[in-house]
């Protein structure tokens, strides 16, 4: 494998807390502390070298999916559901399945945790743990093993059939509602079953201003938990979308514009830890329903950085939210920052625009915009 | 003219007013029974309805329209065909209007934007039943002549009720205003951001009313725990004679069908003089024709 060395380059690692101009040198698909003999010699004065970006939740469909998380700067991809086979291929974002907590993701009984290879990221899918003590339990399994439980928080006695946040909008539209109540007591459920079981907890795509203060609360007594939104819920609340727009069935439903605000203060305050893409791209059957009955979802994986780029927040918390941030909330070690061992996942952006221009996958540039630097 | 009917409140006042002077006139002079010859009209009905079904038949028929019935037991939805399927192909067949009634808010609006024929909606979850609202607001001006300074107090499910939407829109395009009255599980107090007066107690909301309109009580919302039992909510929310005697004299009594007898309303004021309920059902023809003559 080809040597590196990056010179020059505004060298922007949350992990490390480093934002400062230098070189970079990757030899074997790693960043070295040396620089490598006979490398190529990039110069990256005047551009952005960060971590590769990180995806909490990626539903990967096609190969379509995968070209653009690498325009997107993405190099890592945790998967709901395992990609098929068939759209992988050499160079694409490395695509990690999240494993079941329980079996069949049915909610009834353990998943074989301590079996799974490596499926240390514990996650249901959207289908929510309604047993406390079942919950109580996997935690305190999880928690032996240094494995990280995923929450959908969702009690379903109170979601019912709802499809948007309760409202004045789901009113006027005459479609079922889901309080914000359906997220946040399970939220306040699963902290304060953390606060027994112990281990770490990461709370996937919050849609309430409610949840957010109480992870921010759970935060400031010390407690191991992290949370991701996603920009579905940043970008978009219910007012805002046009009546029964498939582009407003999500799930979690959409909620108000107070809500999105709440998500984006927490956000760029760092009380919530990532911005994750939730991006499931739906075939044309698939919203050309009415829309109770379209299946939630949407393209997202290209509103994650332009979302973090647009945002009244330094350069450095707009990285973390796709690297470091991600990697704190997995537990994981070997991505997310540009110390020395890291893979070499990395991406080159515009300092003036905000675009990317290179996303490295292993040392190996498998997304260039135009021709040169 | 309008090109579609899918609810009140993308309506104008001027449409409104237009259609009911449609059936106005209609009612007077009479249904030219060529009006729409040689056109199909199209019932797509995915939900149960006889008088809204028969209506529409009637005021179709008597326009001199050709009427599909589509019915969902036979059909190939059950096979699994989506709703938009249905319409393309029922629409390559030439057709003029569609009329849908379907389980689901939004259905009639997804079709009227993917084909190209006028869509009226009968009737869509619990979002708008315009229709309906039309028709009661028909029978009110009948009565009154003018809306302005009335007060219509809608008493019953507001939450899944299409009716009540519809009807809140039109009486307040017309200038009456809306109070909404029945269990707090049932009536959302965001409904006053609308404009309309939420209260629960019945007794309280019978004042000053000029005209109560009685919604239809469904039997599930016992099992889904939203009222305690049928006996307490026919106590405390059904219309008896004991309460329409709290009423000013001449206060007209409405539903829109069809009434469980002894549940939202008593067998006795069923018989009552200011009962409304049978006028709905015949002006629904002249209004839903006026509705289908709209389109353009």
């Amino acid at each position: 494998m080809s040597a590196l060395i990056l010179k020059s380059a505004q060298i922007v690692d949350p992990a490390n807390n480093r934002n400062t101009v230098g070189d970079i040198y990757i030899e074997n698909g790693l960043i070295t502390s040396t620089p490598p003999s006979g490398a190529e010699v990039w110069d990256l004065a005047g551009h952005c070298l960060a971590p590769g970006f990180i995806d909490l939740r990626c539903t990967v469909r096609s190969r379509e999916d995968l070209n653009l998380a690498l325009e997107q700067g993405y190099t890592t991809l945790f998967c709901p559901q395992k990609p098929p086979e068939e759209v992988l291929f050499s160079g694409a974002p490395k695509c990690i399945p999240l494993g079941p907590l329980t079996q069949g993701r049915g909610g009834k009984e353990l998943a074989g945790i301590g079996l799974g290879a490596g499926a240390h990221i514990l996650f249901d899918g959207n289908q929510p743990i309604g047993n406390a003590g079942l919950m109580r339990r996997a935690m305190q399994y999880a928690a032996e093993l240094n494995a990280v439980v995923m929450v959908h928080a969702e009690d379903k006695t109170l979601s019912g059939k709802g499809v948007l946040g309760e409202g004045a909008v789901a009113l006027a539209w005459g479609i079922p509602c889901v309080p914000a109540s359906a997220e946040a007591t399970v939220v306040a459920r699963d902290l304060l079953l953390l606060e027994e079981a112990g281990g770490h907890l990461h709370f996937a795509h919050l849609s309430c201003k409610r949840s957010v203060q109480l992870v921010e609360e759970a935060k400031r007594r010390g407690l191991s938990v992290t949370a991701d939104v996603s920009p579905l819920h940043l970008n978009a609340w219910d007012a805002k979308a046009a009546p029964y727009s498939p582009l407003a069935r999500v799930w979690p439903p959409l909620r108000t514009e107070e809500d999105s605000c709440a998500l984006r203060e927490g956000l760029k305050c760092g009380s919530i830890d990532a911005l994750a893409s939730d991006h499931c791209r739906r075939t044309k059957d698939e919203v050309e329903e009415p829309f109770e009955l379209c299946m939630p979802g949407g393209e997202s994986l290209n509103a994650v950085w332009p979302t973090l780029w647009a945002m009244d927040m330094p350069l450095l918390d707009k990285i973390a939210r796709v690297t470091s941030g991600p990697a704190r909330a997995l537990r994981l070690a070997w991505g997310g920052h540009l110390g020395e061992g890291a893979l070499a996942d990395a991406v080159i952006i515009d300092l003036k625009t905000g675009h990317i221009l290179k996303t490295l996958v292993d040392g190996r540039i498998c997304f260039s915009r135009g021709a040169t630097l | 003219m309008i090109p579609h009917l899918l609810s009140i409140r993308e309506l104008s006042q001027g449409d409104v007013l237009d259609i009911l002077g449609r059936a106005s006139k209609l009612k007077r002079e009479g249904a030219q029974c060529t009006a729409l010859a040689g056109k199909v009209v199209v019932k797509l009905f995915y939900e149960p309805s006889t008088r809204t079904s028969c209506s529409f038949e009637v005021a179709a028929a008597g326009l001199g329209a050709h009427v599909l019935n589509w019915n969902i037991a036979s059909s190939s939805s059950v096979k699994g065909e989506t709703l938009l399927d249905t319409a393309r192909n029922l629409a390559a067949m030439g057709v003029f209007a569609f009329v849908i009634r379907h389980p689901n808010a939004g259905a009639p609006a997804l079709v009227a934007k993917h084909i190209g024929c006028a869509v009226v909606n009968a009737g869509d979850g619990r979002h708008e039943h315009p229709s309906q609202a039309l028709l009661d607001a028909f029978t009110l001006l009948e009565k009154w002549g003018d809306m302005r300074g009335r007060r219509v107090l809608i008493v019953g499910d507001v939450l899944h009720s299409r009716v009540a939407r519809s009807n809140l829109y039109c009486l307040q395009l017309l200038g009456a205003k809306v109070r909404f009255c029945g269990p707090p599980t049932l009536v959302p107090k965001a409904f006053e951001a609308f404009g309309a007066e939420v209260c629960f107690d019945l007794d309280e909301a019978l004042k000053e009313v000029d005209a109560v309109m009685v919604l239809r009580l469904q039997k599930e919302r016992q099992q889904e725990a939203l009222i305690p039992s049928a006996q307490e909510y026919q106590r405390r929310w059904g219309m008896d004679l004991r309460r329409m005697s709290q009423l000013k004299e001449g206060t007209f009594l409405m539903h829109p069908g069809p009434v469980n007898r002894g549940l939202e309303l008593a067998s006795e004021v069923m018989e009552g003089p200011f009962n409304l309920i049978l006028e709905q059902v015949a002006n629904g023809v002249v209004v839903r024709q006026a509705i289908l003559e709209s389109l353009q």
